[in-house]
């Protein structure tokens, strides 16, 4: 099967699933073999560039995680291991029984457990910047003392205005805005105030380490240099522990690769999902 | 300086509609694209009279911004219209087009034009990758891969290619360009593409930014092409687009350009569903270098006065239009001006209007600025594409064997019926080989083997001759004939007539360019009898054709004829 198309990939629909008494919005688009996009903290949005860099090669299902748009997460659901067991049933519902799993930030975390709790569930793994990891001095932030200055400091490594695509026309030139001011910081400072609602502002998860040892599927971790929130080193562990992983480190990248180091994220991971076979084990990428 | 002319070719009458629509030809009226056509090309055209040097088109895809996708069409058509000025294409989008289909238009336009053709290229914008369903990721590969075939079609005889997005044999085209080297302009805003377009030694040309950009892009160009590809580009290696109005008075220009460069930017809106910029077709680098300064395209709230200050529009009398160009010409240094004349939905008539004050009025002030290096930079810029002769050096050389060759003849051949030992005259033996050409190839198709004579610039077709005894002896003295005839024997038509001892003199028959050759042109046809034969002087041991030692070879023609409903 051939990768690459961009029409396919810029295609999608707002679908909802239901499990149970709990009903799930997911945006569903792209061609190929199922991939499951867990968000991270800014939750969920349209159908951005990072979907359509996962659906160039991938059909895509990228659900919003319920409560994280309202706040208001189901009482079953304490943990991110909680979550990880809720997407197993969305994959069943959604009628797919392997898939490629991306997890990044909060997302990752639950992708992670999924990982490896479900190893028959998920053919190849994608983490960026997971929270949750637990590394000796390495701490991450804490998150619930933060204001939003300390907090847009950990999350974004741009500094300055940055040149964003036009409203009007995002292929056509572009504008310089400083991203602090921008819908993005918004969602994501949105993001942090219900995580630490839902689980306090400790971002230690001492089983995860364990966890990450079990997983089996083929993995690309991603992670930014400058993370504030999961430093880098965050992502150096866990390529020591999952044992078929390649860690890619990128520079001048936060807690937001994808928006740090957008086009440069986008292109090892169309790489790895076009071919995860050129990712040899143990590599380690600095870019 | 010299003056081009060059619109985006935006249809004309979009309803006022809000962006919450997006523009598919369900707005399109192809009567008034009609019209359209004819208006831009009589406004193009009438440039030649106006004095100008050149007219450029170019090409989009499925929006309402530009209405010409096959823009070497448009070309034509300028050509048609006119015979001195120069009529070009920037471009034509080469990573989603056949390279070869590309490269043979453009060799068209050239001889259509009496090579007076500048072809250009362009990597083309996301909404097109979307629609052909291309992975943007391989743009950048595409164009390189696409440049590459387009460069070996108008510069090679003949070629194979085999890379990763196209694989193509046998490509020789017809016709060729009249220009060698044809001349190529581009497009170059990111970085990458102005590193590619020094590489290849491109024309690269800026549009729609202030002069500090402009000049900041083409101080990168010179950069790399100095360091990294070694030579020093001119002015004419450089042009600068701009969007321009001219009128009787500033303020009479900007009234009748605002709701036009207003019309401009709504047609500017991405047509296609998907709202979010897709990846892979830009890359961190470039939105690095574009970060350095201080603006990009202005959005379409931007003020008028804003965009006519930073020159996204050159808008006003001729004397503002001329002073603001001479500094922009002289700050940028650029040798090409562009002016895209027709903005938005601007009237045919204000159109034409514009363009007569800007001949009369701007155009001879400016004639003079940066042309000081142009001589020099157009002998840097034609290097890139110049056939170089076999050896390059002009010195006299061997003439060659006849190097198309499409066959080999042998004693192994198809064609080859029977080896033969013939006393001749009583005393002489001739040996050698008889090969008839079939009624009809393996096929079914009937076919012809040409032996090829020689002609000014080759030798004819290679022959190679050993034969030898039974021990492995060689004759020392002998006669060698190649002839043909027709099937009953008659027609005899002699191809080579020569010395065994030429043969056998020769140390290595198969190195390059040392063997004998065919004297005469001759045709086998279907049925006709090919004969090889060694006459032996009396007393010389007697050959052996079918000995191990003994062979020969003729390189020749097949003339397949092809007869097809």
């Amino acid at each position: 099967m051939g990768t690459g198309y961009a029409g396919y990939a810029s295609v999608f629909n707002r679908k909802i699933a239901t499990i149970g008494q709990l009903t799930i919005r997911y945006l569903e688009g792209g061609y190929g073999i199922p991939l499951l996009y867990v968000h991270g903290l800014e939750g969920w949005g349209s159908w951005d560039s990072v979907h359509i860099t996962f659906a160039l090669s991938n059909h895509v299902y990228a659900p919003l995680l319920p409560g994280w748009q309202d706040g208001r997460i189901p009482s079953f659901i304490k943990s991110p291991a909680d979550y990880a067991k809720l997407m197993r049933d969305f994959l069943e519902v959604a009628g797919i029984k392997t898939a490629t799993l991306v997890g990044y930030s909060i997302g990752g975390w639950i992708a992670l457990y999924l990982a490896a709790e479900f190893p028959d569930l998920v053919e190849r793994l994608v983490i960026v910047d997971s929270l949750g990891l637990c590394v000796g001095d390495a701490r991450p932030a804490a998150v619930g003392k933060m204001d939003q200055e300390a907090f847009g400091e950990a999350v974004f490594a741009r500094r300055g205005p940055v040149l964003v695509p036009h409203d009007f026309n995002p292929d056509f030139g572009g504008v310089f805005e400083d991203l602090r001011n921008s819908p993005d910081f918004k969602r994501y400072w949105r993001g942090k105030e219900i995580l630490v609602n839902w689980i306090g502002a400790n971002l230690e998860d001492s089983e995860l380490g364990q966890v990450a040892r079990r997983i089996k599927a083929k993995t690309l971790i991603v992670w930014g240099r400058q993370d504030g929130l999961a430093p880098c080193e965050h992502g150096g562990f866990l390529a020591d522990c999952i044992p078929q992983a390649t860690l890619v480190l990128l520079a001048d990248a936060g807690h937001t690769p994808m928006k740090d180091k957008r086009e440069t994220f986008q292109g090892f991971v169309h790489q790895f999902l076009s071919n995860s076979d050129a990712f040899g084990p143990d590599r380690i990428v600095e870019a | 300086m010299k003056f081009y002319t060059f619109d985006e070719l935006t249809y004309p009458s979009l309803a006022e509609l809000g962006p919450e629509f997006k523009f598919t030809n369900r707005f399109c009226d192809p009567v008034v694209v009609h019209r359209a056509y004819l208006d831009h090309l009589e406004e193009w055209s009438m440039c030649e009279d106006l004095g100008f040097d050149g007219a450029f088109v170019n090409e989009h895809h499925f929006t309402a911004l530009n209405i010409q996708p096959a823009c070497n069409i448009m070309a034509a058509a300028i050509i048609m219209r006119t015979s001195r000025m120069k009529v070009g294409v920037i471009g034509n989008v080469i990573p989603l087009r056949n390279p070869v289909r590309t490269a043979e238009e453009f060799a068209m336009l050239d001889c259509l034009s009496g090579g007076r053709f500048i072809g250009g290229i362009v990597r083309g914008v996301p909404q097109e990758y979307v629609a052909y369903n291309i992975d943007p990721f391989t743009s950048h590969a595409r164009q390189r891969e696409a440049f590459e075939i387009i460069h070996k079609c108008l510069t090679e005889e003949l070629f194979d290619y085999d890379g990763k997005f196209w694989k193509v044999t046998n490509v020789s085209i017809w016709p060729k360009p009249i220009q060698r080297p044809l001349p190529f302009w581009m497009p170059a805003g990111s970085a990458e593409s102005i590193e590619f377009a020094a590489e290849h030694r491109i024309c690269s040309a800026q549009v729609f930014g202030p002069t500090l950009q402009f000049r900041e892009n083409f101080d990168l160009y010179r950069t790399v092409a100095r360091e990294r590809f070694g030579w020093d580009p001119g002015f004419e290696t450089f042009v600068g687009a701009r969007l321009i109005h001219v009128a009787d008075t500033n303020q009479q220009a900007m009234t009748e350009a605002r709701d036009a460069l207003g019309y401009f930017f709504r047609t500017l809106t991405r047509p296609v569903v998907n709202p979010a910029p897709l990846p892979g077709h830009s890359s961190d680098r470039s939105y690095a270098h574009r970060k350095r300064r201080d603006q990009d395209v202005p959005g379409p709230n931007t003020p008028f006065e804003e965009m006519r200050r930073d020159g996204f529009i050159v808008c006003g009398d001729p004397d503002y239009v001329a002073r603001w160009l001479e500094d922009d010409m002289r700050g940028a240094r650029y040798g090409h001006f562009m002016g895209m004349f027709h903005v938005g939905n601007l009237q045919h008539e204000k159109v034409m209007r514009s363009k007569r004050l800007f001949a009369e009025h701007v155009m001879p002030s400016l004639k003079a600025i940066n042309v000081d290096e142009a001589a020099a930079s157009k002998s840097h810029a034609s290097a890139a594409y110049e056939i170089k002769g076999p050896r390059g050096d002009g010195a006299a050389q061997t003439v060659p064997l006849y190097p198309d060759f499409n066959y080999v003849l042998t004693r192994d051949c198809p064609e080859a019926v029977r080896s033969f030992i013939e006393k001749t005259d009583g005393q002489s033996v001739a040996a050698g080989w008889e090969l008839k050409v079939p009624e009809w190839g393996a096929d079914g198709f009937p076919y012809e083997i040409i032996l090829v004579g020689p002609t000014d610039d080759q030798r004819g077709s290679a022959f190679r001759l050993r034969l030898t005894d039974a021990e492995g002896c060689e004759p020392h003295s002998a006669k060698v004939l190649v002839e043909v005839m027709d099937p009953a024997g008659d027609h005899r038509q002699v191809a080579f007539q020569g010395r065994y001892e030429d043969f056998a003199g020769i140390p290595d028959q198969q190195a390059p360019e040392a063997a004998l050759n065919i004297h005469c042109r001759v045709e086998a046809q279907s049925r006709f009898i090919i004969r090889i034969a060694v006459t032996i002087s009396p007393g010389s041991p007697e050959p052996d054709p079918d000995g191990t030692e003994s062979f020969f070879e003729i390189e020749c023609f097949k003339h397949w004829l092809n007869i097809t409903a």
